[in-house]
């Protein structure tokens, strides 16, 4: 098993009740497969934030994984033990 | 007869040197090409503003300015332009504002004010629809901007009144102060609130009663609709609405590019201290919005206990969060609520006010400045026991106040001693929260900018993050994923101008770059184009709208060309480009203008080597009085 950091941005933080937790997973988990896996234990409206409506990791979602931005072709890479998790949606401006 | 729907058809010229005040039809030439707001202003400043003009004497204009779209149902149509020749820059200079007073300008029945010389004493203009008087302001002198609002309001017996005021910073040409704007709103940059001060005009207090008359109301009413629809379907609305600007500042600073310690640093190891979600446990107290805006993303703030109790404010912005927070490293909220506040009571940009303390708060560091330099200050980081008696000393040109009242340009030349180094700025402005090494295109936009260092012209805000269904959406599949990678300098240089462009139409119009236009990408030209030809029935293609655009946005830059400005002044301080970002998603990265800027010339149809417009591309843009004035 692995254990990572999850930390919840803006109003993500309302979608999971809080705004940091740990969580184990089974070795070789992807990124995807444990976004997955935090939107079904915490269900709506977290899992609205998280998947599209087609049921994929939300374009809109940004995730740092342990300081560095994480793209859209890295989802299936598997997370490794202590990783640290960082959700956004990916608001902008200034 | 002004032809054109959506105007209000007129504008007023007001002499404060004479005290005439004119009523002029709105040019139908200057609508056709130039639409209203930026653009209205851009064309007067270039006509009337000599390049010998000193931005402080009579001689300056100082023009407010709305568009076409503004007050209308269309999403987001409260905004409206201040327009004039910049005191902190010496060029081109403009300041946008939101709120309530754009609309009300136009129910009054008025498209523009333009106001010249200087009173003999200080005055207010007084707005009432159709009457309009100057008014003593001698008793308002000195005031604080909410204290001359409310007793403006109280005078005129209508709480509905709206103002536009500057405080003792503007009285006292502080070379960044800005115009607050009805609600706690703020024109805030370029210094023109020191223009405003310099002609003792205190304030214009305006009330209207009128309609504003469209083309089409049907075709109109629904196209707005569907923009309001598309606005609220957007996936990201929900954040934008909840959190607002500050809900950006824990993701700028993960992606290394909100500025600490005066650029030293992109991230701020406090930033859960001052981020959206500190805001909002802290002091939130309701949401609140501008003139016809879905987007609600204004908040109401007070400190609810301690030193600062009761400290209550609107429109608390990223901006200002960096520049009173991580940018002077102080993770103090209810002090950093407190300097806001205080800004904009004395009538202060707060991004320049907080550029110019940390400017001096790394020269004391660095041991540049000292206690006699000062005049007894010791500035150390973070320490906000200094900075809100320093904020005070800068609105009213106290002690070491008044040099950094100067901007940090001008502060850096006179300090010497390598200061300059430490200076960040472009021709003069300050540079906002946003590090050109963290975002690639923000670097670029920084220095193609027409009013000096500046996110909101270009405003890059589609790669900020790397989420590729704005750019999918606003430029289509083949430019992915390059063009929204921040860290990515590939299509940056069509970014920039695209958004320079769109932008100058955007603040021409009247409407918002938060709202849906830039931020959520969801109301892009074709838009803009139908809404103005249902309001206007102005034949407007969406190629005729471009060329607006691109006609507003070169006429500036050649603006600035008299002025002296050439491709040698398009540049970062040189921290950016020698010194690597030490954090964040940017850790390592340094940035090099140069290939972006060579890019964006050729798309500009500029000259690489003067960075000048060619003659060919001013006369496509049918600016003939261009070549003749910039080849003298």
């Amino acid at each position: 098993m692995i254990t990572i950091h999850v930390r919840y941005h803006n109003i993500l933080q309302r979608g999971a009740g809080t705004a940091r937790e740990t969580v184990e997973l089974p070795d070789g988990t992807s990124l995807a497969e444990a976004l997955r896996h935090l939107a079904d234990q915490h269900g709506a409206p977290l899992r609205e934030m998280l998947l599209g409506s087609d049921g994929n990791i939300a374009s809109y979602l940004v995730i740092f994984r342990n300081g560095q931005l994480i793209g859209q072709q890295q989802l299936q890479l598997p997370l490794a033990n202590g990783d640290e998790l960082m959700l956004f949606l990916a608001i902008s401006g200034g | 007869m002004f032809p054109y729907r959506g105007y209000a058809g007129k504008c007023l010229y007001v002499d404060l040197t004479s005290g005439k005040i004119e009523t002029r039809e709105y040019d139908k030439a200057l609508a056709e090409n130039y639409l209203g707001g930026n653009g209205f202003g851009t064309r007067l400043l270039w006509e009337n503003v000599a390049p010998e003009v000193d931005a402080l004497a009579p001689e300056n204009l100082l023009i407010f300015s709305t568009g076409p779209l503004c007050g209308t149902i269309v999403p987001n149509p409260g905004r409206m332009e201040v327009i004039g020749k910049s005191p902190l820059t010496g060029i081109y200079g403009d300041a946008n504002t939101g709120g309530f007073l754009g609309p009300e300008f136009k129910f009054a029945g008025w498209d523009a004010v333009v106001i010249t010389g200087q009173s003999p004493r200080p005055v207010y203009l007084a707005i009432a629809d159709n009457q309009v008087e100057l008014r003593d302001a001698s008793h308002l002198w000195g005031l604080t901007t909410s204290q001359t609002e409310n007793a403006i309001r109280q005078t005129w017996g209508d709480p509905l009144v709206k103002t536009a005021t500057i405080g003792p910073a503007g009285e006292n040409l502080v070379r960044f102060a800005g115009i607050q704007i009805t609600p706690q709103r703020s024109a805030a940059r370029c210094g023109l609130g020191a223009v405003m001060g310099s002609k003792r005009l205190k304030a214009i207090a305006v009330r209207g009663h009128g309609p504003i008359r469209v083309a089409d109301p049907y075709r109109l009413h629904k196209l707005a609709i569907a923009l309001h629809q598309r606005l609220r379907a957007n996936p990201i609305f929900p954040a934008v609405h909840a959190s607002g600007t500050p809900g950006i500042v824990s993701l700028m600073d993960a992606l290394g590019r909100f500025p600490t310690q005066n650029f030293r640093m992109g991230s701020f190891p406090y930033v859960d201290h001052i981020n959206i979600d500190a805001l909002r446990a802290r002091a939130f107290v309701r949401d609140l919005a501008c003139f016809g805006c879905p987007v609600a993303c204004d908040k109401l703030y007070r400190v609810p206990d301690g030193p600062y109790a009761e400290t209550a404010l609107r429109s608390v912005e990223y901006e200002t969060l960096n520049a009173l927070g991580a940018c002077i490293w102080n993770a103090d909220l209810d002090a950093l609520l407190a300097a806001n506040r205080l800004c904009d009571e004395l009538g202060l940009d707060t991004i320049s006010a907080g550029r110019v303390i940390s400017f001096a708060m790394e020269l004391w560091d660095e041991e540049i400045l000292n206690l006699d330099d000062t005049g007894g200050l010791a500035l150390y980081w973070g320490d906000m026991d200094t900075v809100l008696p320093l904020l005070r000393m800068i609105a009213y040109r106290e002690g070491f106040g008044n040099l950094l009242a100067e901007g940090v340009r001008r502060a850096a030349q006179t300090i010497g001693r390598g200061a300059e180094r430490y200076a960040m700025h472009v021709k003069g402005m300050e540079i906002a929260a946003q590090d050109g090494r963290a975002q690639k295109s923000m670097g670029l936009a920084h220095v193609t900018s027409t009013r000096g260092a500046d996110h909101l012209k270009a405003f890059p805000v589609i790669d900020e993050t790397g989420y590729p269904d704005e750019g999918r959406r606003r430029y289509g599949e083949q430019y992915l994923p390059d063009i929204v990678q921040p860290l990515a300098t590939k299509y940056k240089a069509f970014l920039v101008k695209d958004g320079e462009d769109f932008g100058a139409v955007v603040d021409s119009v009247g409407m918002c770059k938060s709202g849906g236009t830039f931020v959520l990408a969801e109301i892009y030209w074709p838009d803009i184009a139908a809404a103005l030809e249902a309001a206007t029935a102005m034949e407007m293609p969406v190629e005729r709208l471009q060329r607006i655009g691109e006609r507003i946005y070169n006429l500036q830059r050649c603006y600035n060309a008299l002025h002296g400005i050439t491709r040698a002044d398009d540049k970062l301080p040189s921290r950016f480009s020698e010194e690597a970002s030490p954090s964040g998603n940017a850790k390592g990265q340094t940035i090099d203008i140069e290939p972006m800027l060579e890019e964006y010339y050729q798309l500009r149809g500029w000259d690489a080597e003067t960075g000048w417009p060619t003659a060919e591309k001013l006369r496509e843009l049918g600016l003939e009085d261009a070549i003749e004035r910039l080849q003298r």
